[in-house]
């Protein structure tokens, strides 16, 4: 339904062109703290469980970046298809 | 005639859609799910551009680019690297011959336009070797 609050469709790419944006920060920031906890471990008496955590952290970031990543390209492809490409 | 362009990727989500944008944007794709079935097509379909992933099952990307270098005819053609894990494996992609690496998730204008400015560096380079 057509009201004075719908957003254009180039306006809604834009909100997820943002949010992937956000997710994205999100990700930085995870695998810096990855890394401060791969600084500190070999000095921790639980460096294998601490190990453990980070490849998860590791794997959990790189989960993140390909479905992150793939939504970016389905939408610049949705973009092209609808034909509000211009700025791709 | 539209350039081709060997995506080598085994995430499907990501290999499926990126191949949607590049037909979209009006390349040849041709795809491969893992570093092993990448360097076979490599080798045979004559890509002039090959975009892959670095930790993938099998062989990864960085050992298929580096087979594919060994081959002096081979190295002109523009490898961009694509990874989803953190910079440490940019180094050893750019030893192994990568001419860009990028981390996912990256912006699909900015890796288009990544991708026509290394088909175009390949082009003249190989007309001013002609």
């Amino acid at each position: 339904m057509a009201g004075e609050h719908m957003k254009t469709a180039h306006e809604l790419f834009n909100d997820i062109d943002r949010l992937g944006e956000q997710i994205a920060v999100q990700i930085d920031s995870m695998e810096a703290s990855r890394r401060e906890l791969d600084q500190v471990i070999d000095s921790n008496p639980g460096r294998d469980v601490l190990g453990k955590i980070s490849a998860k952290l590791d794997s959990t970031a790189s989960s993140l970046r390909e479905l992150c990543q793939a939504l970016w390209f389905k939408t610049a492809g949705l973009r092209r298809l609808i034909g509000h490409d211009e700025n791709i | 005639m539209s350039a081709k362009i060997l995506v080598v990727e085994d995430s499907f989500e990501t290999r499926d859609s990126l191949t949607i944008l590049l037909e979209l944007s009006g390349y040849d794709v041709i795809v491969a799910t893992d570093g092993n079935e990448g360097l076979a097509k490599a080798l045979t379909e004559a890509p002039d551009l090959i975009m892959t992933d670095i930790r993938m099952p099998s062989v990864s990307g960085i050992e298929m680019l580096r087979e594919f270098r060994r081959n002096l005819k081979h190295r002109t053609v523009p490898v961009l690297v694509v990874t989803g894990y953190s910079k440490d494996y940019a180094n050893q992609a750019f030893a192994a011959g990568a001419d860009h690496v990028i981390s996912k998730p990256v912006n699909p204008e900015h890796l288009l336009r990544i991708v026509s400015n290394l088909l175009n560096i390949s082009s003249r380079a190989r007309e001013n070797n002609a």
